[in-house]
């Protein structure tokens, strides 16, 4: 696609525009500052990934896929506000999450180990990730506040504090993973998935396209899984306080 | 042996920083029942959370036989002091399940029979063991949540107000239930009530608490025949202040 024909993709911008200025929807600041930011950013990684291919430097790479797992532990620990340590113990499970995911890929030869495949792969599982923590953790909050009764029952009959959390635990990983299990049940019928679109879009064989959104989608429902269940591990003695062993009320004003 | 001496210089923070109780002292030994009695709000509740570990005290210590909270570990700890809270939460599962939680949690083999028969004795012996917990109504929740509590087999009981839901009779079993317990396992109490009668005939000691602290600790004779304080008068409804709402000034002409 020429730079001439992407700038008359503005002309979609201005039907919003147009409609926010018609409608009073007040939203024109807001879609400019989003046109921006989406060209600018985009633009960029487009230019950093062509460096990044060319340089074939694995420490490069590596950088790449850190700030995608710093950007996506920040983005998540809005969820868990209050809990100490809550974007390092994000981080982490980020991180074997996606070392999991590569290591089965480049292992078993599913992909090649070139930063084309590389990047994109781990950007949308670490994405996906990021998505399952957030919902893992905003359920945990909620759930560990409203089965108080639950938990501090069990404490109250003698259970470590693992035990007592155990059935919100499970709880907050089952919610997590629905929006994933979701959409592997309704892709390719509700909606075309991004990735496989562009690659058909860039001329690739449809059917080579879909071998490469079930891999994404396979990929997906384990990196959640995953994710929420370090989480999991990770957090649940944070629910708790260190001297008694009580649970800790997040997210009151105090 | 089995002392519970707790001084409980507590600022409990209560959203706007009230204190609810402070300089709560006192000791119980084993196999004493000492009612706590006192109006809503003078965080009778909370005392007996903090000493079962599900609330933080600002300030103060908690003993058992000599040992304090602070030493043991948390699960430990709240397995010799059992809480029965005022509202029951069954766990998920059946009857059954809920009876062998305890056990379950701890490692510890599960004495099917005799909890069956404390059931029985509580009156709950007509009920199904396979039934949805959740499914009982509020006084059954209430007896089999004592009942579960006992199964620990704890030194000491905290108990907030078991038998509120109650019917009178159902009550009355209950109370036998757990002298019988008492004088079997010398198992220490303490019990919130409201029930003035019940006080009376369960407690050999009383805790009357009024203004952030324990007001009175008395022999239970004592203090309903002659209390020491007139807050205590007038809780018992013969005080000088005998504008008490509780009185039989209800009866209009």
């Amino acid at each position: 696609m020429s730079y001439t024909a992407l700038a008359f993709t503005v002309l979609f911008i201005m039907i919003t525009m147009f409609i926010s200025y018609w409608q009073k929807l007040g939203l024109e600041k807001g879609i400019a500052i989003g046109t921006i930011r989406a060209a600018v950013q985009l633009l960029a990684v487009g230019y950093v990934l062509q460096a990044v291919f060319e340089s074939r430097s694995h420490w490069l790479l590596a950088a790449i896929i850190a700030v995608m797992i710093v950007v996506a532990a920040r983005n998540a620990s809005a969820k868990g506000k209050g809990v100490p340590g809550i974007f390092w113990r994000i981080a982490a499970a980020l991180l074997a999450t996606e070392l999991l995911m590569m290591g089965i890929l480049l292992l078993l030869g599913i992909i090649e180990p070139t930063p084309r495949y590389i990047i994109p792969l781990s950007g949308m599982t670490i994405g996906n990730a990021m998505v399952a923590g957030g919902l893992f953790l905003t359920q945990l909050m909620r759930e560990s506040e409203s089965s108080r009764g639950e938990i501090e029952t069990l404490l109250a009959l003698g259970a470590s504090p693992r035990q007592a959390v155990q059935g919100t635990l499970k709880r907050a990983v089952r919610y997590s993973m629905i929006p994933t299990i979701d959409g592997m049940k309704t892709v390719g019928l509700v909606q075309l998935p991004g990735m496989m679109t562009g690659m058909i879009i860039a001329g690739a064989d449809p059917v080579e396209a879909v071998r490469y959104q079930i891999l994404i989608v396979f990929a997906f429902t384990s990196s959640a899984a995953v994710t929420s269940m370090l989480l999991g591990a990770l957090t649940y003695r944070k629910l708790f306080s260190d001297g008694i062993g009580m649970l800790v009320r997040y997210g009151r004003a105090d | 042996m089995d002392r519970l001496a707790k001084s409980l210089p507590a600022k409990k923070a209560d959203g706007g920083r009230r204190m609810l109780f402070q300089e709560v002292s006192g000791s119980i030994s084993s196999g004493e029942t000492v009612v706590v009695l006192g109006r809503s709000g003078q965080g009778k509740s909370t005392l007996l959370r903090v000493l079962s570990l599900l609330e933080q005290a600002d300030s103060g210590s908690v003993e058992l036989d000599g040992k304090s909270c602070a030493d043991m570990e948390p699960r430990l700890w709240r397995r010799q002091v059992a809480y029965v809270s005022q509202t029951p939460v069954m766990l998920p599962g059946s009857v059954d399940s809920n009876l062998a939680a305890p056990s379950a949690l701890n490692g510890l083999p599960f004495e099917r029979e005799q909890a069956y028969a404390l059931l029985d004795e509580a009156g709950l012996g007509s009920i199904d063991p396979g039934k949805d917990a959740s499914e009982l109504s509020g006084g059954e929740k209430q007896r089999l949540s004592l009942i579960r509590s006992l199964l620990l087999k704890p030194h000491f009981l905290l108990l907030d107000e078991i038998t509120a839901s109650l019917d009178p009779g159902s009550a009355l079993s209950i109370e036998k239930l757990l002298s019988r317990w008492r004088s079997e396992h010398g198992t220490g109490m303490l019990w919130i009530s409201h029930d003035q009668e019940q006080a009376a005939r369960a407690s050999s000691r009383i805790w009357f608490m009024a203004g952030n602290m324990i007001l009175e600790d008395a022999d239970t004779g004592r203090f309903f025949s002659r209390p020491a304080t007139p807050e205590g008068l007038a809780f018992l409804g013969k005080g000088p202040s005998s504008g008490d709402p509780g009185g039989s000034g209800a009866e209009e002409s």
